[in-house]
């Protein structure tokens, strides 16, 4: 065992730290606005710092992938392609601005606007599910990553972590979110760029990690080769398309715009947290790539934990790992919100009849956390395919809903057909070419987000005009009466 | 660029920018964050 005394005190206080901030704040719960978006109350500094600590979680889960690959640095095109997209949106004002104007506290209640109920129950549904799977990656991911720090199988620090998380969530609801996040940031924000530079020393420096990559593989340090490659133009094309559309719809983004105090707070927040996915993006690939030199043979979670564990001085273990914990719990409390909120406000309240009054909102909130943390631990744990079930899910849910939203705020004759169409032309596409013609993921994931948008057009234009019609009599007929 | 050029770019500028971002956000959000934690209504119970 590699570890100090001082690294288990460090990790004590730290969980203590974080249970006080999340218990303090406690008495905060009130009204459901107070819940979700903090009573918009929450300022530009403080925003971008809850920000950049749920990114680095989402980030680092997919980056993972690219562990012991030469090739890994293929990616920071990916890394600029995700900024770009992002910034496009924050620039746009699109999900700062515009959700502001139309008084909505959720991303479902944008949809619910415009659309009425069944689309916004859909995308409730949908995107909730989408939550979920990503709660259970990421406690698969992590687990594996502490399963290497600690030597043994972690389910039960797994497990503490993620009801600590979703008490303090509970709690204070955004206001604890935020506040754990600053927190958690200021640590890892710090090892994680420190880690990076261990393991590129632990190489022998930037030099020699470039010229092992290139002896590796002699497509490590070269542009994807053409257009049409897996790695190519076409395919970096369409991941950009998903980031935009991850951009305009994820609600987990949304609550944090519009817990803002200021529009013009949401609006820079969103453009600083934008741009420092280039920087979290980044510092996954080079520990990443360090890996593929050192480890080569370790993928994922397991291989990118062996790099930082043996690159990283003594003393500094107690602060990698409360630093993999930050990463965790900040992305886990802001999924928990996120499907809170949806359970809620999104899918329960719509069913009722009459409007949720606060208490039981506020109940119906904290039992969508309960239930997502306990079956992200149950699927997490027992399922074996949850990439192959997200991946669907995730393109089916994204492409519909930004679809909706997208054509909700700027195309007046957008209506319910329309949207519903959306989500299912979208996942109609994906599951025939995949099953019927074993289409490429490019094709899928381009193809699904283009049948979505066309969904909406044709059917919105057909029902409008089908109404018009209903609407206005036959000019025979206004004679005869 | 050769590839190269854009690896080591793209790794300098992530490394400047969020240097800049990460001591930026931290040291101005403090003061956002004690207003907030000063302006929470603390229960009579706990007084």
């Amino acid at each position: 065992m590699r570890f100090l005394p001082t690294d288990y005190i460090i990790m004590v206080v730290y969980m203590v730290v974080v249970i006080a901030l999340g218990v303090y704040v406690s008495n905060q719960g009130g009204n459901l606005r107070n819940m979700t978006v903090a009573n918009r109350k929450v300022g530009l500094y403080s925003l971008a710092s809850s920000f950049i600590a749920t990114e680095w979680g989402a980030v680092s889960l997919f980056m993972q992938n690219n562990t012991g690959n030469p090739q890994a640095f293929r990616n920071l095109i990916i890394a600029w392609s995700l900024t770009f997209a992002f910034l496009i949106i924050g620039f746009t004002g699109l999900s700062t601005i515009l959700p502001r104007r139309k008084k909505a506290i959720t991303a479902g209640e944008l949809i619910g606007l415009s659309y009425g109920k069944t689309a916004r129950i859909i995308f409730g549904v949908l995107m909730s599910f989408v939550y979920l799977l990503l709660l259970a990656m990421l406690l698969k991911s992590f687990s594996a990553v502490f399963g290497v720090f600690f030597g043994t199988s972690p389910a039960f620090l797994m497990v503490m972590m993620v009801f600590v998380t979703a008490l303090y969530t509970i709690s204070g609801g955004m206001w604890s979110v935020v506040l754990t996040n600053y927190v958690q940031l200021m640590i890892f924000g710090l090892i994680v760029p420190i880690t990076a530079l261990f393991s590129v020393k632990a190489v022998g420096g930037f030099e020699q990690l470039f010229q092992s990559l290139s002896q590796a593989s002699a497509k490590a340090l070269s542009y994807p080769e053409s257009f049409l490659s897996n790695t190519g133009f076409a395919a970096g094309l369409v991941k950009f398309l998903i980031f935009l559309c991850i951009a305009v719809c994820f609600p987990s983004i949304y609550t944090k715009n519009l817990s803002a105090n200021s529009t013009k707070t949401a609006y820079k927040g969103f453009l600083i947290g934008s741009l420092s996915l280039l920087s979290c993006t980044v510092f996954t690939i080079i520990i990443a790539a360090s890996s593929a030199v050192l480890n080569p043979h370790v993928k994922g979670a397991a291989g990118f934990a062996k790099t930082i564990l043996a690159a990283s001085p003594k003393g500094l273990l107690g602060f990698v790992i409360i630093a993999a914990m930050g990463i965790f719990m900040s992305v886990c409390s802001s999924f928990f919100l996120a499907i809170g909120s949806l359970f809620s406000v999104d899918i329960i309240g719509q069913l009722k009849k009459e409007q949720l009054n606060d208490r039981t909102g506020i109940s119906l909130l904290r039992a969508g956390i309960i239930i997502s943390a306990v079956f992200s631990i149950i699927i997490g744990y027992n399922f074996d395919y949850i990439e192959t079930l997200f991946e669907i899910l995730a393109i089916i849910t994204v492409s519909g809903s930004a679809a909706c939203i997208l054509f909700g705020l700027y195309w007046k004759k957008a209506d319910k057909a329309g949207a519903i169409g959306s989500f299912a032309a979208g996942g109609l596409f994906y599951i025939v070419s995949d099953l019927c013609f074993r289409a490429g993921r490019s094709v899928l994931y381009g193809g699904s987000i283009a049948a979505s948008f066309l969904a909406m057009i044709l059917l919105s234009y057909i029902y409008q005009k089908k109404k018009k019609t209903k609407e206005e009599p036959p000019k025979g007929m206004e004679a005869k009466q | 660029m050769n590839f190269n050029m854009f690896c080591e770019f793209t790794i300098g500028f992530a490394f400047g920018s969020f240097i800049y971002v990460y001591f930026f956000i931290i040291l101005k959000a403090f003061p956002e964050m004690v207003r907030m934690l000063k302006d929470l209504t603390i229960p009579e119970s706990w007084k």
